[in-house]
Formats: structure tokens, C-alpha cells, sequence
């Protein structure tokens, strides 16, 4: 039997988190979490490296029986669409238990554990390749996330967990249903792969498509269920919101890739319309609504309803640029959109205000910490040389190939990021240094310099040289193509 | 159809009751010894039972003077003032108990009457299993014995 | 009977005859115990309920009717009366602390719950209408006299006369219903009424009286229209027969249900329609009311009530699947359920009665293991992966669709989704709140057993659910 690299690391965080429970000092945690992370980190580059990317086939796989008379088994393995998320989740967590060092001062064990737990349920959800283990993984992540809204977050952290929770359950309850149907409908299995296979009738897979709808689009988020995320991402912790920004709404996407387009294949067609619609207004709505926010916090978090759109514009062009532009700018939201929300709680740190209006002149006081506020700023931007304008470059061909209109709307929605965040960006780094005179600035230290770096690097490295990372998807994304062309109507 | 559920194997239906219940649906299929109609008598006899008693009491509810005062709504004991602990709301708790271990003992000696007819064909077998059921009987008497509920002063 | 088939059925009946044994026993002896050598009892109950176990556990192989077709011992039987085991003993355990700070830690409860035991076992094994009756109101009048048992609490006697009227009300109604079966089939075989039923066309009067007796048990479940006992006799009788009555009892309910109601007839006819409303308004009002509830207890009593109509969901899915969907449902209720029952029962100490859910305010922050353990128990109700509440309501609805009611899924879980809030709002209040005071839970060793075991299971179930689903799949067919 090969190793099982995935289900280690999948499961090094859960380990992690155990070993946690009995240590005292908040210290020893601290340093402990932060070693099972870069340790999943090394893991993980170390799958990365041993990765095939000539075949669309999924490498690293394990089976092994769970619950025979119901035909779960528990299926890991990753493909060219996963192995990008698994690098982009690993990355984060050690980043994240930096961002929280001294963010959290109380109940620190608790957190990490949380931390620790999520990370392993997120891992898992990427990897899984049996519908019901992931399923498990995909609500199991509600516990801790739900649990670390609520605990440390801001003042208004239960409405807000609360919020997350209920939508969240509600949307994956409808699309449990869906896979029990389609469990009946695709000959008693949950394996994956062999439910790619099964021929649906077109009907069951319209019903099919919805259910998996509801889930996907509440976890994206698609307007117009989005509006848990404000208030999610506002009241979070830091990091909290940067692994809810970064991977959970990634999760939706993926769920698309992985179920609606090559399950659903007739209805994904036939529905992509609607789809690009949906995200063409989600573009342009979330741009409208970042203009007009006076908190950071909640600004990045509009910012991320834009972005997302742009990522299931992209899927749903369902041509080759569309499909390969949506999932790198899936990677590179999550690492621009992380690095925004770890320099807002960095900031928050600080100054305790989220407020633009507090805000003036950072430059001067922390120039270290405004230059890569611009370097994210301008990557959020899609800023030509940065890493989503190539993401962006690509859905926006696809989108074109697939529907003019809704790609002219979607440049509307390009325009107005621009609009908002350097709106944001003068406002908050250059003019007069209003907030030097009221609050104690310091510049970045190393430790947080540490995380910053390598969001940095990704950024440039996506930005100037993206071949590595598509070439990671492309054999994937051809044979995604192929299952949704192959058997749907031709585009 | 779902398979059903294994059940014991189903005892013959008991003899000598022949009122159509071989066919599985209806009641009466008029080769029984009675008939609906056979009970009308009876209903009238009920009817006018109860319109006699309903109306003597109305109608003398409508004549009679209703002047009611409080020596006068007491409860009647020989004249004298009620006295004892009836009277006084009060009620004794051993009264009960004898009263319902009277019940269950009463049930117990009811059982032995036809169970002594048939002693003869059930032969030990039989024995035993009244031996049983006046053992466990024997039990909560003992439980009431030693609890003090055959005492009688408090 | 032949001395021949008595020893049969005395054979097939052992563990009834054991725990009715044991429980005469221990009546006599409980007479004689001195103060302070209480444990004695809680042992000697626990040690007759293992012995009873291991009886049944030797006679599975074989069905043994018994009894002249009154009783059966059944691979059926056999796996409810391991939750009956599982209920009785976990509350035994859960006792010694409790009755003691409470007073009542005489003889005769333990007696009672055994008494109740034995009656439950002989609904699980009974196949005559009347020896279910028996069994039925053998345990249902155990279970009056131990709702009331606070005797110095008003709230503790207005629920055991709740709990009398009510359910002498409806024991009337199901013999009412038997002998309605008697008159129009001439048997109260379980089997002999199937047989009479499945001729056609459909006898009303008959139809009639099966209601009538889906009625009578359907109380006991606590599902809607007969739910109204269930708030006030939760909360008024002591935690640990609250935790007893929310489980043993109701899996009676469930296995007599499913034995008498689950014949050819009625899964062919409409009457899964009735048995469909019933379990949305049950599930529908159960997650409803728990909403507003801020007694423990009673939120407790409506997610049981909610809980029921979910497990009504399977009996309309039929089948098989259905039936096993229940089962294993029941089983899991039991051990999430005596977990969540446990630590409401661990935190009653001194002047802290553990009912009101604001008094757990910041639990998390002083006792990070036991808050753990709520946090699990109250996942597992809600139904959340990878606990085993998940996996129970995951199969019910596997068995749902299976049948083609897919609108009836949907409507289960998005009164699931509703559920939830109750449930994780306290843990937000656990978890969210700054404590008001310092928390002194009562944690003997037995108590921690228990919360060990249930918490094994509850997350056990969840990992691994093969091989208990094999149990409820192996039942069904029978052996």
C-alpha cells in the first residue's frame, strides 16, 4: 500500500489539535500550532513535488471501506482542481496562526485547537472523493467555524455566527438531499468518480443542479444569498475571517467544479446563463456596495462578493480560458484577499478602529506596512504584472467567448474595484497623517512580516510567471471540459 | 411490499364463536344468534330511563323554593353538630390503602376460583404457574407489611 | 400448555424473568438497607441488568416464540432491549449523586425502574395486543409513580397527575382499539390481524381500530396530537427519570409501533399519509416551541419531541430501510440524549439546580471538558457531521428517498435546519457569555463513566457506523 500522504495531512492538524488539549502554557501552543502547520506546510510542497501534472487522473489516492452496506467508502486523492486548493489551505494555516499570536490573548488553546480542527475538516474537503465523507467534512467545518465567530470575535459575533451557521446548515441540508438522490439515481454509490460516469436524465439532474445550487451558491457567495458574509467576515477574528475569505468560500466554487459541471453536465450547460448572470450582478452589486463602505473590514469583505463573482463567471463561460482563469483566481483571491484581511487585523491591532474615517497618512508612520498594503491593493485591483490581473485576463476572455453582455458587465465590475479600493488605499495610506497623532503606529515587525512575504511572493510569482500554476490545472481542467462538452450541448 | 415482520405462528381462532367471523370483514351477517334490531327494547328502556330521571328533577328544580343557607347546607348527622374527621375535611389515608390492597387481593382470589375448577386437566404444569403468580402477589405483601401499611393508628 | 412449552417460553423469556426476579428482590431487601448503604442498591440494579443482558445476548440465534404466540424472542427484541439495557443501567449510574442531593434515593426508585425495564422488554417481545398491553401500562405506571417522586415539589406532582390522566386516557383509547380488533377479527394476535387485513376490500371498522391503537401508543412516543404531557412531566419529574422516560420508554413506543403498524395493509394503503402529517407536525412543533424555551428541561422535551416526528419520518418510509432507519435512530438518541441528560444531571449541586439554560453562562471558561462534552452532545442533536445524530438522520432520509418521498426529505431537514438554533445557541451561551458565578458540577465517578460512555458512542456511532448499521439491518430481517 503507498503512503498515505493525503490522509496525513489531512489529519496532521486534527493530530495537532489533540496533542494541544494537554498542553498548559499558552506559549507551548502557540509554537506547537504553528509547527504542525509549516509541518503540513513541508508536507504538502513535498505532495506538490511528486505531483504529475500530465494526467487528469487522481494521484495520491486511498480507498478504504466505511459503511459497505451503503457503498461509503473513505476516498481521498487530489487532481489538477484540488492540488492547487490543498497548497492554498496548507499555506494559510501557518499563516494564520501567525496572524493570531497576539491577536488572541484569552482562551488561546481553544483557539488553535479550532484552528487546527478547521484545517484538517478544509484539507479533508478538498481531498475527499467519496460524496458522503465529503459531505462530513464540508458541515463538520460549521463546529469550530462557528465556534471561533462566536468566541473571538467582535461585538456583534453571535448575530453574526449565528447568521453564518443557519445559512450555511440550511443550504448543505438541501444539497444532502440532493446527493441521496442522486446516491439512488447514479446506481447506490457516493464514490465520485464513478458518479461522473452515470448518464442522469435530464430532469433529475435540473433538481439536481438546484440543490447543489443552494448549498454552493450560499458558501460562494452568490447574490442573493450573500448576505451572511459581511457580517461573518466583519465580526471574526483575523484570522478567522482571512481562512473564511481564503478557503471556505473557495469551497463553494469547488463544489461546482467538482459536482454541478461534470455530474450535471446537460443542466450546467443549460443553466449557465442564469449562472453568468448571477455572477455578473454579483460583480457589479458587490462592487457598488464596497463603494460605499466607511469600514475596512466590511469593505474587503463586498470586495470578496465582487471577486467571487468573477471566479463563477469564469467557471460558467465553460470553455477552456473561462474554466482555467476562474480556478487560478480562486488561488489568487484567496491569497490577495487574505493578505487584505491580515492587513486590516493587523491595523485593527493597533488602533482598535475599523473606521476609514480614523485613518490618513499611514505612510508616513508605517511605510513598510503601506508599501504592501499597495502591493495587495493593486493585486486586488488586477493590476497588469500582479497576480489576478491573469486570472482576470483569462475569465474575462472566457466570459466573452460565452456571453458579450454579461462580459461587458463584468469590466463595469473590474472598473469599479479599481474605483473602491483606491479610494480605499488614498484615503487610508497617503494624505495627511491624521492617525500618527491619535494612535501609537508601529511598522511591521518580523514576525508579521513572515506572514506577509510569501501572499507577497505568490502575488508577483502568479503575476509574472503563472505557468507553474496552470500547468498544475490544465490536464485537469481539459478533462473537466471534456466530461461537461462530451456527453451536454457543444459551446 | 415490504417484507413483514416475523411474528409468532398464528394460534387457530378460538372455537364456538360463530357469528360470520370466518369471513374477515362485517359484523353481523345475520346467521348470529342476536340481531341490531333485537336490542331496540333495550334502548327505549334506556331512553326512558333517563328522560324519567331528567325530567322529575327539572321539572321539580322549576317548583321547588331554592332558599339555601349555611346551617342549612352542612351535612346531615343525626341532628347534632357534625363532628369527626369527615367533617372536618380530613380524611384517613389507611382507609385507602386497605381499600385498594382489598382490590388487588380480591383480584388475586377471583383468579384462584376458576383456576381451581381446571385444576384437574392443567395437573402440575397448572399448579406451578398459580404457584407463581401468588408468589409475586406474596412479594408485594410483604413489601405492604413491612412498609406499615397494614398499621392502623397513623 | 405443556410442561414441555412452558419450559420453552421460560427459557425464551429469562431476562424478563430475571430483572421481575431481581426487582422483587431488591424490594424485600431495600426494606432492610441502613442510611448510608445506599450503593448497594444502585450495584445490585446495575448487576440484574447485566445478568438480564447477558441472557439476551445468549438466546439471540434462534426467534423462540413462547407463550402460545403471546411473546417472542427475536433478533427485533433483541436490539431494543439493548437500549432498553442501555437507558435502565446508564441511568442507574447516573443516580447515586442525584437522589441523594435530592432525597429521594429510596429503594422503591430503583425497584420501579426495574419494574418499568421489564415492562418495556415485554412490549419489544410482545406479538398479542394484550401482552403489549401488559407491558404497556407495567411500565407506563412505573413511570407515573417516579414523575412524581419530589414529593415536596408541587411541579413534581402536578406532572405525575398530568402524566396519569393523560396516559390513562390513552391506554383506554388502545384497549378500546383491541377490542374493537377482537370484536371484528376474533384474535388479538398481532399476526392474526395482519392476516384478517390483508382481504379486500378494506374493512373501515377495522382501519378504525388500528388507529385507535396507533393512537394509544403514539402517546407514549410523544408525538402530535397526544404531545401535550411531554413539557410538563419533563420538567416536573427528576432529571434522571426525565433522561429514562425520554429514551426507554419512547424506543418502547417506537417498537411496538413498528411491529403492530408496519404489516402489509397499512404500508399498502393511504394511511402513511396520516402517519406522514403526524411526523411533520410533531417534528414542526417540537422545533418550533423549543425556540422560546429557557428551562433546560423543557427545551429538552420539545427537541424530544422533534426527535420523535423525525423517527416517525422512517416508520412512513417503510421498508426494510425504514424499519432499520428507526432502530438505529433510537439506539443513537439514547446514547446523545443520556449524555445531554447527564451533565444537566452533573450540575445539579447545592443550590444550583442546572434547569435554567441562562445559568450555564460561561461554563466553557472554567470547565473546559465538561463544555467539550455539551458542545458534542448538542452537535449530535442538531444533527451535525461527525457525530452520530448526523448519521442517524443521514439514514432516515436515505430511507425516505428511497421510497420516493423526497418532498417529505426536504421538509425534515429544513425543520432540522430550524432545530439547530436552539441547539447551538446554547452552546453560544456555554461558549459566548461571561460566568455569573463559579460552577461546582457533581462529578462522581459514575457520572463520568456514563459521560464517557455516551460520549464514546455519540462520536464512536459517528466514525464508525458499519457495524451498528449491520445491527439494525440484521434485526429487521430477523435471525
Amino acid at each position: 500500500m503507498p503512503f498515505p500522504l493525503l490522509s496525513l495531512i489531512v489529519f496532521l492538524p486534527a493530530a495537532g489539535a489533540a496533542v494541544l488539549m494537554f498542553l498548559r502554557n499558552d506559549d507551548a501552543v502557540r509554537w506547537t500550532a504553528l509547527g504542525v502547520t509549516i509541518l503540513d506546510f513541508a508536507l504538502c510542497i513535498a505532495m506538490l513535488a511528486g505531483f504529475d501534472t500530465t494526467t487528469h487522473e487522481m494521484q495520491f489516492t486511498e480507498t478504504h471501506l466505511w459503511v459497505p452496506t451503503l457503498g461509503i467508502t473513505y476516498a481521498l486523492g487530489i487532481d489538477g482542481i484540488s492540488a492547487l486548493f490543498v497548497f492554498l489551505t496548507a499555506l494559510l494555516g501557518w499563516i494564520c496562526v501567525l496572524a493570531s499570536w497576539v491577536a488572541i490573548d484569552r482562551k488561546v488553546k481553544e483557539f488553535m485547537v479550532s484552528l487546527l480542527a478547521m484545517q484538517a475538516l478544509m484539507l479533508g474537503v478538498f481531498c475527499a472523493l467519496d460524496l458522503f465523507l465529503f459531505y462530513v467534512f464540508w458541515e463538520a467545518m460549521l463546529i469550530p467555524m462557528y465556534v471561533i465567530i462566536g468566541v473571538w470575535g467582535g461585538d456583534g459575533r453571535v448575530y453574526a455566527a449565528f447568521k453564518f451557521f443557519l445559512y450555511t446548515l440550511a443550504g448543505s441540508l438541501l444539497f444532502l438531499i440532493g446527493v441521496i438522490v442522486l446516491y439512488f439515481h447514479g446506481g447506490k454509490t457516493f464514490d465520485i468518480l464513478a458518479l461522473m460516469e452515470q448518464d442522469l436524465p435530464f430532469r433529475v439532474q435540473s433538481w439536481l443542479f438546484f440543490a447543489f445550487l443552494i448549498a454552493f451558491a450560499v458558501k460562494v457567495p452568490m447574490v442573493p444569498v450573500h448576505t451572511w458574509l459581511p457580517d461573518a467576515h466583519v465580526q471574526a477574528p483575523t484570522a478567522g475571517s482571512i481562512i473564511l475569505a481564503a478557503v471556505l468560500l473557495k469551497m463553494g466554487a469547488y463544489g461546482f467544479l467538482r459536482f454541478s459541471l461534470p455530474m450535471l453536465p446537460e443542466a450546467s450547460v443549460h443553466y449557465s446563463t442564469l449562472m453568468l448572470a448571477l455572477s455578473a450582478l454579483a460583480i457589479v452589486y458587490g462592487g457598488l456596495l464596497a463603494l460605499a463602505q466607511n469600514d475596512l473590514k466590511k469593505l474587503v469583505a463586498y470586495s470578496s462578493i465582487s471577486h467571487m463573482g468573477f471566479v463563477t463567471l469564469g467557471i460558467f463561460a465553460l470553455n477552456l480560458r473561462g474554466l482555467e482563469g476562474g480556478i487560478l483566481q480562486m488561488f489568487n483571491h484567496g491569497v490577495t484577499t487574505g493578505a487584505l484581511f491580515l492587513f486590516v487585523g493587523l491595523i485593527y491591532e493597533r488602533t482598535h478602529t475599523r473606521s476609514i474615517a480614523d485613518y490618513g497618512g499611514l505612510m508616513k508612520a508605517a511605510p513598510v506596512y503601506t508599501a504592501f498594503l499597495a502591493l495587495f491593493t493593486l493585486s486586488s485591483m488586477a493590476l497588469p504584472g500582479t497576480n489576478s490581473f491573469v486570472g482576470e485576463l483569462l475569465v474575462l476572455s472566457g466570459a466573452f467567448a460565452a456571453n458579450l453582455a454579461v462580459g461587458a458587465a463584468a469590466v463595469l465590475g473590474a472598473l469599479l474595484g479599481a474605483a473602491y479600493l483606491l479610494g480605499m488605499y488614498r484615503k487610508v495610506a497617503l494624505g495627511p497623517a491624521r492617525v500618527g497623532a491619535r494612535f501609537e503606529i508601529r511598522d511591521v515587525n518580523a514576525r508579521e512580516l513572515a506572514a506577509i512575504l510569501p501572499l507577497a511572493v505568490f502575488v508577483l510569482w502568479v503575476g509574472l510567471y503563472p505557468k507553474p500554476f496552470l500547468d498544475i490545472i490544465d490536464a485537469s481542467v481539459h478533462h473537466l471540459l471534456a466530461q461537461v462538452h462530451g456527453k451536454g450541448g457543444g459551446r | 411490499m415490504p417484507k413483514p415482520l416475523p411474528l409468532a405462528p398464528a394460534s387457530p381462532v378460538p372455537k364456538g364463536v360463530d357469528c360470520g367471523l370466518s369471513k374477515a370483514h362485517g359484523v353481523l351477517s345475520g346467521q348470529c344468534d342476536m340481531t341490531g334490531m333485537e336490542f331496540l327494547p333495550v334502548l327505549f328502556m334506556v331512553a326512558g330511563i333517563v328522560l324519567v330521571a331528567v325530567a322529575t328533577l327539572f321539572v321539580s328544580s322549576l317548583l321547588r323554593p331554592s332558599n339555601p343557607y349555611p346551617a342549612k347546607n352542612m351535612p346531615y348527622e343525626c341532628g347534632m353538630d357534625p363532628a369527626g374527621e369527615a367533617a372536618g375535611g380530613r380524611f384517613r389515608v389507611q382507609f385507602f390503602i386497605l381499600a385498594i390492597l382489598f382490590v388487588i387481593f380480591d383480584v388475586e382470589t377471583m383468579f384462584l376460583f376458576p383456576w381451581a375448577v381446571v385444576l384437574k386437566e392443567i395437573g402440575l404444569v397448572g399448579y406451578v404457574e398459580m404457584f407463581v403468580f401468588m408468589l409475586l402477589l406474596l412479594v408485594g405483601f410483604a413489601y405492604a407489611w413491612l412498609k406499615g401499611a397494614l398499621e392502623w393508628e397513623v | 400448555m405443556t410442561a414441555e412449552a412452558l419450559l420453552q417460553s421460560i427459557l425464551a423469556s429469562l431476562p424478563e424473568i430475571v430483572v421481575v426476579a431481581g426487582a422483587c428482590v431488591l424490594l424485600i431487601l431495600g426494606q432492610f438497607v441502613r442510611k448510608g448503604q445506599e450503593h448497594f442498591l444502585v450495584w445490585a440494579s446495575v448487576a440484574i441488568v447485566l445478568i438480564a443482558a447477558l441472557g439476551t445476548l445468549m438466546l439471540l440465534g434462534e426467534v423462540r416464540p413462547a407463550y402460545t404466540g403471546m411473546f417472542i424472542a427475536d433478533g427485533f427484541a433483541a436490539f431494543f432491549k439493548v437500549l432498553f439495557y442501555l437507558a435502565t443501567g446508564l441511568t442507574f449510574l447516573l443516580s447515586p449523586k442525584y437522589v441523594e442531593i435530592e432525597e429521594i434515593g429510596s429503594s422503591e426508585y430503583y425497584v420501579l425502574l426495574l419494574f418499568a425495564l421489564s415492562g418495556m422488554m415485554i412490549m419489544a417481545s410482545a406479538t398479542d395486543l394484550l401482552s403489549i398491553y401488559v407491558g404497556l401500562e407495567l411500565m407506563a405506571l412505573c413511570t407515573y409513580v417516579l414523575t412524581g417522586f419530589l414529593r415536596q415539589q408541587r411541579r413534581s406532582n402536578e406532572a405525575a397527575l398530568k402524566y396519569v390522566i393523560l396516559g390513562a386516557a390513552s391506554t383506554g383509547i388502545f384497549l378500546y382499539g383491541v377490542s374493537l380488533v377482537y370484536g371484528l377479527t376474533g384474535t388479538t394476535q398481532l399476526d392474526g390481524m395482519a392476516a384478517a387485513m390483508t382481504g379486500d376490500p378494506l374493512d373501515p371498522g377495522l382501519l378504525l381500530a388500528v388507529v385507535f391503537i396507533v393512537a394509544g401508543l403514539v402517546f407514549k412516543v410523544g408525538a402530535v396530537p397526544f404531545h401535550m404531557w411531554v413539557p410538563d412531566v419533563y420538567e416536573g419529574a427528576p432529571t434522571t427519570i426525565t433522561a429514562f422516560m425520554s429514551v426507554g420508554p419512547k424506543a418502547a413506543g417506537f417498537a411496538v409501533i413498528l411491529r403492530v403498524f408496519l404489516n402489509p395493509l397499512v404500508a399498502a394503503s393511504d394511511a402513511w399519509i396520516i402517519v406522514a402529517v403526524i411526523a411533520v407536525v410533531t417534528m414542526a412543533l417540537g422545533s418550533f416551541v423549543a425556540l422560546v424555551q429557557d428551562n433546560f428541561k423543557r427545551l429538552l422535551a420539545y427537541s424530544s419531541i422533534a426527535h420523535a416526528g423525525f423517527a416517525m419520518f422512517g416508520v412512513v418510509a417503510g421498508g426494510a430501510d425504514g424499519i432499520a432507519s428507526v432502530m438505529l435512530y433510537l439506539l443513537i438518541y439514547a446514547f446523545m440524549n443520556l449524555g445531554i441528560f447527564g451533565t444537566v444531571i452533573m450540575m445539579r449541586n447545592g443550590d444550583f439546580s442546572g434547569e435554567v439554560i441562562e445559568g450555564y453562562a460561561g461554563f466553557a471558561k472554567s470547565h473546559r471538558g465538561l463544555a467539550l462534552l455539551m458542545l458534542l452532545y448538542l452537535f449530535s442533536l442538531a444533527g451535525i457531521p461527525p457525530t452520530a445524530g448526523f448519521f442517524a438522520k443521514f439514514y432516515v432520509l436515505v430511507a425516505l428517498v428511497e421510497r420516493g418521498f423526497v418532498i417529505l426529505a426536504v421538509i425534515a431537514v429544513l425543520l432540522s435546519a430550524v432545530a439547530a438554533y436552539f441547539y447551538i445557541r446554547i452552546v453560544m451561551v456555554i461558549y459566548m457569555r461571561e460566568p455569573e458565578g463559579a460552577f461546582d458540577p457533581a462529578l462522581t465517578p459514575s457520572v463520568r463513566a456514563t459521560l464517557a460512555l455516551t460520549a464514546a458512542g455519540t462520536i464512536g456511532i459517528g466514525l464508525f457506523p458499519a457495524w451498528f448499521l449491520g445491527l439494525a439491518q440484521h434485526s429487521v430481517f430477523g435471525d
